[in-house]
């Protein structure tokens, strides 16, 4: 809980200095914008570290689907990362670039989720 | 770099910092040093972006096995 209410602050905070930078160097609101997200990702971040080592113990005790779990958690790194970017360059005006970065972003997970369903299909020859 | 909120102060700091300086500079006639000054400061403002980002890719590459 104070971890969010610190990230909702770190938010405001950004904001009013964002309106600050922008009447005296308005080409130093993309510096901050990116500054005051990685600190609130930062901190997203490290909060969903607890909700993961919960998760791998629960993992830990399947048969089938306990390789996969690492596979979630690196489109999950993929999908934050792209997020990030993407974000950043639309707030900076650019459309057009955030929308390849999140095609990238697609394609990285594409290619890591494909282990997972070669498996499956694996998974129904095998039963039928 | 430390991820708290001091960064974000510091580069507001250096932004004004930078736009007063380059008043003065222009004021005083010497439009050719003002432009350097800001491209200084932006440079000294990027330069603590990328490390914060590498720093943040590594934290996020750590905590989910990426």
């Amino acid at each position: 809980m104070t971890a969010l209410v610190k990230i909702c602050l770190i938010g405001i905070t950004a904001i009013i200095i964002i309106a600050l930078i922008k009447i005296y160097n308005p080409e130093f609101t993309v510096e901050v914008t990116l500054c005051a997200s990685i600190i609130m990702l930062y901190f997203i971040v490290e909060n969903l570290k607890y909700g993961f080592d919960f998760i791998s113990e629960i993992y830990g005790g399947l048969t089938y689907g306990r390789e996969y779990f690492p596979v979630i958690l690196k489109v999950l790194g993929i999908a934050y990362i792209t997020e990030f970017a993407s974000a950043i360059c639309q707030d900076a005006g650019e459309k057009s670039i955030a929308g390849k970065i999140e095609l990238a972003g697609k394609v990285a997970i594409f290619f890591a989720a494909l282990p997972v369903f070669v498996s499956l299909l694996d998974l129904l020859d095998n039963l039928i | 770099m430390s991820f708290d909120i001091d960064v974000l102060f510091k580069i507001a700091a250096i932004g004004i910092a930078i736009a007063l300086l380059n008043q003065i500079l222009n004021k005083a006639g010497r439009e050719e040093e003002a432009m350097m000054t800001t491209l200084a400061g932006v440079i000294i403002v990027l330069a603590i972006i990328i490390k914060m980002i590498s720093e943040f890719f590594d934290t996020v590459k750590v905590f989910l096995e990426f």
